[in-house]
């Protein structure tokens, strides 16, 4: 090999090593970022994070235990084994996981990614007594101005995003004053959910979102006070007119099967000229 | 000049036999594949008869191959916007009702039905469906005549003929009937490949056949909308369209077409020919009534000097243009005029010609009384019992002079012929016929040598393919030899 190849060589290696002492380092870096980022666990955010929309301390059961002077209960060691990974509890045989998911219809509670510590950390905020409840105060619906209203239907339809990305009730939900074609089906018509839930109530219901689906999605994006207000005021409209969106099921499939004889009469308009039959005598052509 | 090669051929009409043994060739090498059952890239149709797949010539219905639109042309179903508007309905294919559903027998329940009182049969299965099926239509269901009510009285060449011309066609004793084999003609300007959106299909510039690429085609269709011929078709199990690849593996190996190769008849001919591919456009959008004539013209002489330096410029090697100078196509088309393309008015410059039947008559009924004593051997081509017009609405567009040309020209071999072998005819009748088709006597000889007695070499004339040119173009031929004969490299799938 010529000398000069050899120094070419020579020289490429080395850039090779520069080039991966570089790497190493961006690489450790990250790692240590990211050790850092898990270190600082907070546990009052992770339980209004994850906790809090099946839990409560002290206020009862909801659609898992309350969890008040459960470091009694149990010991330390079963909580943290169940906190990490109920079902594994469970298929192992555990009496009293399988007690309580039988008890809680079933509900499974999903892994926490957390290290013994963290748990005890958790716990530990929940013997101090858990989150502080804000008292919900929202003005009553009566006390809605016309903006309010508006603000309430524009929110509903999606005209104007929610502040947290929630999805808009439209989605989902009809209300009797709702155009035509009405709004979602695949949930309750809430022309009059103010009348079942009353003032405070539907507060709540839209504060707390507690129902399976809701939670799943408004936890993550709840609704901002203002937001709130804005759609009670809405909803004491929509059932103060008292309209519930009748026949929208019938409506919808008369449009569909209409909306499709238009359509294909379109395309049949359109492909008038085709070859229409084929050429064979047999099957009545050339005639 | 824009010196191409390409491989053409001959069927000369009079020899063919009705055998079919050419299409059974080509369905047993290339279509006994799923998706390709109904597919005859081969098909033999009795004339007058409506064909395969039916009434195939009638373009109102059709909408195939080209139009005049000014000086230049356009498709007459595809086209560009056209084809965009359609392009997920194709509103004038072909049905599958059109070619037949194609089926098989149950022959196991020959050997494995239980003992009984009756016979068993071989139940028809539909090889689309895979259920028993009642056949009622077949690709030549109308074949020698058959079913003629239904099929041959509605031959779309009969539009210029009077009505009593057509009854007088179907009398019994004046039944007439002759067979035209068709391929794909490998066009010159083919409607198939222009109506392909995806670009799948393209012409060898090596030897002009005409390809449907199997990887790029994205099944449109519009290629068997367009083919005024209906000779590309839809595989429905591969999802991509086919048509026949004039055997090129065997081409590129000396051996003549499968179909060309088993004909009984020997009516096949092919040949490498050059033409000039700067006419093309020119030439096609030409007068109907040109179009024969034109067709004809763009084919060079392989011997003229210019030609040869041409086609050496292009990078035609010298073995194919010594090939082409012994070409039988090149003789029969050019040098005789006995050859003409089949319908030239749909403007695709097909390069594959017939030589067409003369059918003399040889007896006539007169009194009821079957009589074949006439006076004359062979009456005049006036009185053929096909009509001229119709051998001219197949042939030239629907000229007559120019069928009248061919016909009065074969007769004059056959006069010329029974002058040598029986001598009945007398020296000057013979000699005026050959005068007044410009034949001269060692011309009338090698006619009648490459028309009857020509053997193999004689028939297929083929051109060593020069591979190695076209593979260093694309691949290195090495890698190309080190990996040949270890199977497919890549399956033909539906879709991407
Ligand atoms: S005969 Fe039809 S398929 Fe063959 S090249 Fe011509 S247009 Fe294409
Ligand atoms: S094999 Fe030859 S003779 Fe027989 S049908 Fe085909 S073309 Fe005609």
């Amino acid at each position: 090999m010529k000398a000069e190849t050899w120094k070419e060589i020579k020289h490429c290696q080395n850039i090779n090593r520069w080039v991966s002492l570089l790497f190493g380092a961006a690489l450790l870096g990250t790692l240590l970022y990211a050790a850092a980022l898990h270190a600082a666990f907070d546990a009052a955010e992770y339980y209004e994070k994850k906790c809090s929309s099946c839990h409560t301390v002290g206020g009862g059961d909801d659609v898992g235990p309350d969890l008040k002077g459960v470091g009694e209960r149990r010991s330390e060691d079963w909580l943290i084994k169940m906190i990490q990974s109920s079902q594994s509890m469970i298929s192992a045989g555990d009496p009293v996981a399988t007690q309580l998911f039988e008890k809680f219809k079933r509900k499974k509670m999903p892994d926490h990614d957390l290290s013994p510590d963290e748990v005890k950390q958790l716990l530990a905020f929940i013997q101090q007594g858990g989150p502080v409840e804000k008292p919900i105060d929202d003005k009553p619906a009566t006390a809605a101005t016309p903006q309010d209203i508006q603000l309430g239907q524009e929110l509903f339809l999606g005209s104007r995003p929610l502040a947290n990305g929630g999805p808009a009730c439209i989605s989902c939900h009809s209300v009797g004053s709702l155009g035509p074609l009405g709004g979602g089906s695949l949930a309750l018509d809430l022309t009059q959910v103010y009348s079942r839930y009353e003032d405070a109530g539907l507060s709540k219901a839209l504060r707390k979102t507690g129902f399976n689906i809701m939670r799943e999605i408004y936890v993550p994006r709840p609704l901002t006070g203002e937001e709130a207000f804005a759609l009670k005021a809405f909803l004491f409209q929509a059932d103060r007119q008292g309209q519930e969106s009748t026949g929208f099921q019938k409506k919808f499939v008369f449009l569909g099967v209409g909306g499709c004889v238009l359509f294909l009469g379109l395309m049949d308009l359109s492909w008038r000229k085709r070859r229409k039959k084929t050429a064979k005598p047999s099957h009545g052509g050339l005639s | 000049m824009d010196v191409r090669a390409q491989v053409s051929v001959v069927f000369h009409l009079d020899k063919c036999i009705g055998c079919h043994t050419c299409s059974i060739a080509c369905k047993n090498v290339w279509t006994d594949r799923k998706g390709a059952e109904y597919m005859w890239w081969n098909n033999v149709e009795t004339k007058p008869g409506t064909g395969y797949p039916t009434a195939w010539e009638n373009q109102e219905d059709y909408k195939g191959g080209w139009v005049k639109k000014g000086n230049s042309i356009e498709l007459k179903g595809a086209g560009k916007l056209r084809a965009f508007k359609n392009i997920f309905h194709n509103p004038n294919l072909p049905t599958i009702d059109d070619y037949y559903e194609p089926w098989t027998y149950r022959y196991e329940d020959l050997f494995n039905s239980p003992e009984g009182d009756t016979q068993p049969v071989a139940r028809p299965v539909s090889l689309l469906t895979g259920k028993f099926m009642e056949i009622k239509a077949g690709p030549n269901w109308d074949d020698d005549l058959s079913g003629s009510p239904d099929y041959a009285r509605k031959d779309p060449n009969f539009k210029n003929l009077s009505q009593a011309e057509q009854e007088a066609l179907f009398q019994v004793e004046k039944l007439v009937m002759f067979y035209l084999p068709r391929i794909c003609n490998h066009c010159l300007n083919p409607a198939c490949l222009a109506a392909c959106p995806s670009g799948a299909i393209y012409k060898r510039g090596e030897d002009g056949v005409v390809l449907i690429n199997q990887k790029k085609c994205r099944a449109w269709r519009m290629c068997v909308t367009a083919c005024p011929y209906k000779k590309t078709y839809y595989n429905w199990s591969t999802g991509k369209s086919e048509k026949c690849i004039l055997c090129y593996p065997r081409l590129e190996t000396g051996q003549a077409p499968a179909c060309m190769h088993s004909c009984v008849g020997r009516i096949r001919y092919l040949g490498m020919m050059l033409y000039d591919a700067d006419l093309i456009h020119q030439f096609a959008s030409a007068d109907e009534s040109k179009l024969l004539d034109l067709s004809r013209e763009i084919i060079l002489d392989p011997r003229d000097p210019k030609v040869i330096e041409e086609a050496r410029k292009n990078g035609i090697h010298d073995s194919v243009i010594e090939y082409a100078q012994r070409s039988p196509v090149y003789r029969f088309v050019k040098e005789w005029g006995l050859a003409l393309p089949l319908h030239p008015e749909y403007r695709t410059l097909p390069m594959l010609f017939y030589v067409p039947p003369l059918l003399p008559i040889m007896g006539m009924s007169e009194e009821g009384v079957y009589e074949s004593l006439t006076e004359g051997l062979f009456t005049d081509i006036e009185q053929a019992r096909l009509p001229i017009q119709y051998l001219a609405s197949l042939f030239t567009a629907g000229n007559e002079g120019q069928i009248r040309e061919v016909l009065k020209k074969m007769m004059a071999v056959r006069l010329y012929r029974r002058e040598e072998t029986v001598g009945d005819l007398g020296a000057e009748a013979v000699q005026k016929a050959l005068k007044e088709t410009g034949t001269s006597r060692e011309q009338a000889e090698a006619i009648y040598r490459l028309t009857s007695l020509a053997n193999f070499e004689e028939r297929f004339v083929i051109p060593p393919s020069h591979r190695e040119e076209a593979i260093v173009m694309l691949d290195t031929e090495f890698e190309k030899k080190g990996t040949g004969g270890f199977g497919f490299r890549m399956a033909v799938g539906r879709g991407l």
